[in-house]
């Protein structure tokens, strides 16, 4: 996903990670140690169950400049950065 | 008075305060959750249940009351001599919340307990919350999961028939719906299977279910489709279903045009994305609402 940010100016999105579980203290670490400097939103009002229905994680979401979801992903796997640029440029 | 020499002053002091207020909302989420985390830290378990119900007692209304109910029920059956006082627990929380998905969770919070010390106090429990009026969606999926997984797919069938019902929106029931199509397969009642996943179709899963039992029917462009629909949502699984075999076998001529068919899958939902108002781990708030006009990529995950 940090490579995914490098892209974020050439490409023309903002890429945000959802925080599913309340351990702050341990993401934050994670965070620190895999030195992540995407925004990482607090689930506090479990948005991403009852709003999102994420049932798999990770589960990513790319929505388009009117707000509507386009396509929603399952998982990650090698060549997933390229698969989200091709859904962005499309778009 | 208010005049044209000291207007912009006060419209400087209306937005100094507006951001006053705004910064102590802002700050709010963030704080209750530090403060939920320090509760949760507590060494001594006496003590840790004390400040999680302080906890409870100063945040009533928020959805973080939920992981404090889960983690005053794990402190005390992590003693086996405290399960009484567990089940009490339990039983006083179900008395007074409401919110029919945290009650859920806890109920679900309860059946792994008792299946790790009565498996048969466990099916009891379950098959009693399918008389009940739960109504959590999630409660009788992860039930029907964690049956299916145990070998018990009748009763798991069962479960996810129960969330159906009380699933309340489209993605809710197709999700549930490809549950209980792959539950019916799996106990041999493919006919069923494939009435109902073909109904559950907008979720990707069911693609998976669908195209290896229309496969096996010899309804291979069916197939294919149901397999293109699962992949363009789950990419990583496309070596799994040998979708590029399979579709070379279909469409020989054309082995060339999977990717395109898969992209125009994968961009083809179209749901408003409703924003909301999130802070992040740094303590600085975001309204998804803000980014209208801009393409989002965001991912949902688990780090911990």
């Amino acid at each position: 996903m940090e490579k995914l940010k490098n892209m974020e100016d050439e490409l023309g999105f903002k890429l945000f990670l959802i925080n599913m579980k309340g351990y702050l203290n341990k993401t934050r670490a994670i965070l620190k140690e895999k030195n992540v400097t995407i925004p990482v939103l607090l689930d506090c009002k479990s948005y991403s169950r009852c709003v999102l229905h994420v049932n798999y994680t990770p589960t990513t979401f790319i929505i388009d400049k009117d707000g509507i979801i386009r396509s929603r992903l399952v998982g990650n796997c090698e060549g997933f950065k390229e698969i989200v640029e091709e859904v962005i440029e499309r778009i | 008075m208010i005049n044209k020499k000291n207007a912009g002053a006060v419209v400087l002091i209306m937005i100094l305060v507006f951001m006053g207020c705004m910064g102590g909302k802002e700050k709010s989420d963030l704080y209750i959750m530090e403060e939920l985390e320090a509760a949760s830290s507590i060494e001594g378990t006496a003590k840790r249940i004390e400040r999680l119900k302080i906890f409870l007692n100063n945040h009533p209304e928020h959805m973080c009351r939920e992981f404090a109910y889960n983690k005053i029920f794990d402190t005390l059956t992590e003693d086996s001599g405290q399960s009484g006082k567990a089940m009490a627990f339990f039983d006083e929380v179900m008395g007074t919340e409401e919110d029919p998905v945290i009650r859920g969770t806890f109920c679900y919070k309860k059946f792994t307990y008792l299946w790790s010390v009565d498996s048969t106090e466990a099916i009891d429990f379950a098959a009693s919350l399918l008389e009940s009026d739960e109504k959590g969606f999630r409660l009788f999926v992860y039930l029907g999961f964690d049956l299916g997984y145990r070998g018990r797919n009748e009763l798991a069938g069962e479960m996810f028939r129960k969330a159906i019902d009380v699933g309340n929106s489209s993605f809710e029931n197709s999700f549930a719906g490809m549950l209980y199509g792959e539950s019916l397969s799996k106990q041999g009642k493919e006919d069923l299977a494939l009435g109902l996943l073909k109904k559950s179709a907008d979720n990707v899963f069911a693609g998976k279910q669908l195209g290896k039992i229309l496969w096996e029917k010899g309804e291979r462009r069916g197939a294919i489709e149901a397999y293109i629909n699962f992949v363009a949502g789950v990419p990583g699984e496309r070596g799994e279903v040998k979708l590029d075999s399979l579709y070379a076998i279909v469409y020989p001529d054309n082995a060339g045009e999977l990717d395109e068919k898969i992209l125009e899958s994968r961009i083809g939902h179209k749901t408003l994305l409703h924003g909301s108002r999130f802070v992040d781990t740094e303590g600085k708030y975001y309204n998804l609402s803000d980014y209208k006009g801009k393409k989002l990529v965001i991912s949902a995950w688990s780090p911990t």
